[in-house]
């Protein structure tokens, strides 16, 4: 089948109405979440994952899919408007837009972040169209010790990428390889560390996980000091860039797109460290880098552009190779699963309507995007008045029923708690969940995939380094651990770090 | 007490103790790995990251010479608290006392005595909440949620 063929099939599922209904659900509640600070994706996605369980796992995924490149658009028009990311993808569009916004152009900064970001996320899929495909063909060559390989490098790069200390979150990925051992081991039957409580033989939830360290740990941290929402305007004019805004806008957004889009299908990568790069880049080539943090346009179009590119992009790991990019993949692979659904280079043939439907969504939820953040704007910079002491109570109510809900289970609730308290000293001791989280869902397939490839290789742990693609990825490992603690990136990493904190 | 080294030797002691789990467990032989390989394996690789972390913090870098306390200083710290023990007694009385009691009473007492909103906003906000989570939830998607000792 071609790509027009595989397209109509995923336009007939994209378009049945319940589909519609949940894709428009899906980048509603994605907006509100990027919109409101305080709840990342990956919180808001863990919560509503038992509201899923009563759909089909298309659906599901399109109404998960919608809520993370939701809320990459909704981020910026609390960033631009408030000053306050409302996701950590926006930081970087905070610099100029709010500039912009206290300079009376908040409508061409939020117009160039909605275009920018439609663009991008446009590009963004025709990409995962285009390279899914063949590269799930490539991976069917993949055995256990390339995967194994393969999802060291994810772990390595996502930790070399962290804004933070690399060896936290180094401990970190391996404190999440410990959680995911947790529950009945699947090769040898045996329960690993569940202390007699049965409820943990089917080890940690995702969701409970997920909940606790994003969503419960954000909360109590955002308890302890006072926000405050001030929106600079009371009504938003004049949303349609001019002639002069989209010349200048019209080169960032292009590069932010393919850096984005490069940049998102890392594992480890993302739309965070792409927005970055997206910023710096356009920086250093614009002709008055002086303008930049005094309100440039180019300095809101690329990086919006390379956050939402690197969104789409993200799903490519996840639905050609099974290996999640980030923690909001890592969400979606544990909803697949949760659907019997195993993601992997045998999904888009045995699954046509999943992959090729949630691609077309996207298309669909993208216009839906375009629609709810320029038209709609008023209700946006309504809700930004709603007060957080409003606001915190209600979503730690949903989180608490969504936990209980996905097993009927206290123990969940326990969980959730648990790990709401770990999140929330660990970010007191500037220790990153995110590493936790990606390790953790890895867990089971990383085990399964060096325990075969030890059974093959009869013991021998050459295999990982005498077959090509496995020594390529662990290769690459090397080479970042290595530069990691080379001086002169060190200082690089510490004022990115640096930068990202004096602006969060 | 400086707050990178109590961290890392927080995070030695736990990486010990799941190195030592993984022992237990089992490592089995390198042709055949048991249960406990991978749990030993990440176990001793989080403590020698922990020892990193300690060692760093008698470095002279200054952004490792925070003392535990200036973490929460000045910040309302008892508010995390506060919030903390009222999920647990959420949890211990939610399957006893039931959905509609617990979660009314949670949101209640959340924004009426910790955040001091107006007795109006505290009522209408709960019971719009906690009547749309049990239609969403029991009436459409048939997901049972505890009636409790009042059986509502």
């Amino acid at each position: 089948m071609d790509i027009a063929d595989n397209l109509l099939i995923g336009l007939s599922v994209a378009f049945q109405p319940h589909n519609l209904f949940f894709c428009f659900l899906g980048v509603l509640i994605g907006t509100l979440i990027g919109v409101l600070p305080g709840l990342g994706p990956v919180g808001a996605m863990s919560i509503l994952l038992p509201i899923t369980f009563g759909i089909s796992p298309v659906t599901a995924i399109i109404m998960l899919s919608g809520i993370y490149y939701g809320a990459q658009y909704g981020g910026s028009t609390t960033s631009i408007l408030v000053g306050i990311p409302g996701e950590a993808a926006s930081v970087v569009t905070m610099l100029d837009g709010h500039q912009m916004a206290l300079k009376g152009r908040a409508g061409p900064a939020l117009g160039i972040a909605a275009f920018g970001s439609f663009i991008a996320g446009t590009i963004g899929i025709i990409g995962l169209m285009l390279l899914a495909p063949p590269l799930a063909k490539v991976a069917l060559k993949f055995g256990p010790p390339e995967y194994f390989a393969l999802m060291i490098m994810g772990l390595v790069i996502l930790t070399y990428l962290a804004q933070k200390s690399m060896v936290k979150s180094l401990m970190m990925a391996g404190v999440g390889l410990l959680a995911g051992t947790v529950g009945m081991d699947t090769m040898t039957g045996m329960p690993r560390f569940i202390f007699d409580v049965p409820d943990l033989l089917d080890g940690i939830g995702i969701a409970p996980l997920a909940m606790g360290l994003f969503g419960v740990s954000e909360i109590l941290l955002n308890v302890e000091r006072k926000i405050k929402q001030s929106v600079v305007v009371s009504k938003v004019k004049n949303l349609l860039p001019s002639r002069q805004d989209w010349k200048d806008s019209a080169m960032p957004i292009a590069r932010g797109s393919i850096a984005g889009f490069f940049l998102g299908i890392l594992p480890g990568g993302g739309a965070v460290l792409a927005s970055f790069i997206s910023y710096g880049v356009e920086k250093r080539v614009s002709k008055t880098p002086e303008q930049f943090g005094h309100g440039a346009i180019a300095g809101v179009a690329g990086p919006e552009a390379a956050n939402n590119a690197a969104a789409q992009a993200a799903f490519i790991p996840l639905l050609t190779l099974g290996v999640p990019a980030n923690a909001v993949m890592g969400i979606l692979l544990g909803a697949l699963m949760i659907h019997g659904i195993s993601p992997g280079p045998m999904m888009i043939e045995k699954n046509p309507e999943l992959f090729w439907g949630t691609v077309t969504s996207m298309y669909v939820g993208n216009i839906m995007l375009l629609v709810l953040n320029l038209p709609l704007i008023g209700l946006w910079v309504k809700l930004l008045r709603v007060r957080y002491a409003v606001l915190f109570p209600l979503i730690l109510f949903i989180a608490l029923i969504g936990a209980y809900v996905i097993n009927g289970s206290e123990m969940d609730l326990y969980l959730m708690l648990f790990f709401g308290v770990i999140g929330y000293l660990m970010r007191k001791f500037d220790y990153e969940p995110a590493p936790l989280i990606l390790a953790f869902v890895l867990t089971n397939i990383l085990e399964d995939s060096l325990r075969q490839s030890l059974i093959i290789s009869g013991g021998s742990m050459s295999i990982f380094i005498t077959r090509p693609i496995a020594a390529g990825f662990l290769f690459v490992s090397l080479v970042l651990l290595i530069t990691a603690v080379i001086p002169s990136i060190r200082k690089k990493r510490s004022a990115l770090a640096a930068t990202a904190d004096d602006n969060a | 007490m400086n707050a990178e080294r109590v961290g890392g030797l927080f995070w030695l002691l736990f990486g010990c103790t799941a190195a030592y789990g993984g022992l237990d467990l089992g490592l089995g032989t390198m042709e055949e790995p048991g249960s406990g390989f991978l749990t030993f394996v990440a176990g001793s690789f989080v403590s020698l990251m922990a020892i990193l972390i300690v060692i760093q913090s008698f470095s002279g870098d200054p952004a490792a010479q925070a003392r535990v306390s200036d973490l929460w200083k000045g910040v309302m710290w008892w508010r995390a608290l506060a919030i903390s023990g009222l999920i647990l007694l959420f949890i211990f009385s939610f399957e006893t006392i039931g959905f509609f009691v617990c979660s009314f009473l949670l949101l209640v007492i959340i924004m009426r005595w910790l955040e001091g909103l107006e007795w109006k906003m505290c009522l209408l906000v709960p019971t719009i909440a906690t009547v749309t989570t049990y239609l969403v939830f029991k009436k459409m998607m048939n997901i049972s949620l505890p009636a409790g000792i009042f059986g509502f």
